[in-house]
């Protein structure tokens, strides 16, 4: 079940692209498609980034870790920026957030 | 009972053979003479073909809670409307074509032309559903003409009166060849987008014919007038192309390409909005297609040439041409 509300993930929380949601990169930016409501969605180069990052890592943490050699910003602010990104995804029905438990 | 309604005399032999054609990447089999698409099967013909048989009229009327309204437009000539049935897939009832039904998976095409035949009829088959057929089929269709130069596709995308045909036309008489008129159909494949031919025909305004005057006759004969244009036959190609180019037309009264000069720039980067814009088809919404629009986009956008193709005001359509056959030939690698 997506997320649908604005709550902000925790580094903890597992984070997944459901599998009807589908990305392809384009040179300035990602464009994101959400298969169940037919809307399209495009995220700049760090977003997308992120987004990708996000769609292979398990937790929020382990993402933001895989970013941080990437990314040229201090750490709590990677943190603070991907969190805000996933809350904002989840919202779209983009990802979806479960808990560290699973649940 | 075979009906005898088409705009073909030959349509009417009491018993109907087989037409073999292709376009827009469909390998034809038709009940029933076929109007501006070349005869003959593609020698690499792969796959179930696309049958095409004429229907009564009441056989395609079936409506009822069932049938679900997709969408309704009209033009300066005809009113459409398109349904979705569950027994005969998409349904496009038009007053001037007739109505058609498209299976849902693009392998059947029912035709019911208008009482009397209805001169021209087969245009909307050509024009709208075979397109349609096609992207049921895995293509992505695009609102673009193409022709082929140097066994290569050069496409031109743009609004309607950003002048793709004229410019293909064009391009036609100086040597080149129709891949299609007004429609696209690209196949992902690997690597560059496979351009697939269309029908055999363009649509010719009488005002840019009046500017061509004789020089149109290398087209071919006129296969229909519907009082604005006149479809004209013209030589197309066999084989699906890689497509090398796309070009947005676009006329700019502040382009810097002078009164009636052309200015050809790269669009870089490539604007997703752009190619998703250019879609001929907006109804059909399932998962499979989005993601195939998307894939052939991404596509289009990593391993095809775009260009935006300005002219200024007094747009010349040969001379637009004739910068366009310079410029392609000199694109490295395509």
């Amino acid at each position: 079940m997506p997320e649908t509300e604005r709550k902000t993930p925790e580094m903890t929380d597992q984070i997944r692209v459901p599998e009807h949601v589908v990305y392809r990169r384009f040179a300035a930016e990602t464009v994101v498609l959400n298969l169940e409501t037919g809307q399209y969605h495009g995220l700049n180069g760090t977003a997308g980034r992120m987004f990708e990052e996000l769609d292979d890592a398990g937790t929020l943490g382990e993402a933001a870790a895989a970013l941080a050699g990437d990314l040229d910003v201090p750490r709590d602010q990677l943190d603070r920026d991907l969190r805000e990104l996933c809350a904002s995804l989840a919202e779209r029905g983009l990802v979806e957030v479960g808990a560290a438990n699973g649940h | 009972m075979p009906p005898t309604a088409t705009d073909s005399p030959a349509s009417a032999a009491p018993a109907p053979s087989l037409a073999a054609s292709y376009a827009f990447g469909l390998d034809l089999e038709a009940g029933f003479p076929l109007d501006g698409l070349p005869a003959g099967a593609r020698p690499e013909a792969r796959g179930e073909p696309t049958r095409l048989e004429l229907s009564e009229p009441g056989e395609l009327r079936r409506s009822g809670a069932e049938s679900v309204t997709l969408a309704e437009w009209a033009d300066q000539e005809d009113s459409w409307q398109l349904d979705h049935h569950p027994e005969l897939g998409y349904v496009l009832r038009t007053d001037v074509y007739g109505t058609f039904a498209i299976s849902d998976d693009g392998r059947r095409v029912r035709c019911a032309p208008p009482a009397g035949g209805g001169r021209g009829w087969q245009h909307c088959l050509r024009g709208q559903v075979l397109p349609f057929a096609a992207l049921l089929r895995g293509f992505e269709t695009f609102h673009a003409s193409a022709v082929a130069l140097d066994g290569r596709a050069l496409a031109f995308a743009g609004r309607s009166t950003a002048g793709k045909t004229s410019v293909a036309v064009n391009l036609l008489l100086r040597g080149a060849e129709l891949v299609t008129d007004d429609v696209l159909a690209l196949e992902p494949g690997v690597g560059r987008p496979l351009a697939h031919p269309g029908a055999a025909v363009v649509s010719l305004r009488h005002s840019e014919a009046a500017v061509l005057g004789g020089r149109a006759r290398p087209l071919g004969s006129a296969l229909e007038d519907d009082g604005e244009a006149t479809r004209m036959l013209a030589p197309r190609c066999r084989y699906p192309l890689p497509l090398a180019a796309l070009y947005v037309l676009q006329r700019d009264e502040s382009s810097g390409a002078g009164t009636n000069g052309v200015a050809i720039e790269p669009i870089d980067p490539p604007d997703p909005r752009l190619l998703l814009s250019a879609s001929f088809n907006f109804v059909v919404r399932s998962p499979e297609r989005l993601r195939n629009q998307l894939e052939v986009c991404s596509r289009l956008a990593a391993e095809v040439p775009l260009f935006r193709l300005r002219s200024g005001p007094r747009f010349c359509a040969a001379d637009v041409a004739e910068a366009v056959e310079r410029h392609a030939r000199g694109l490295e690698g395509a």
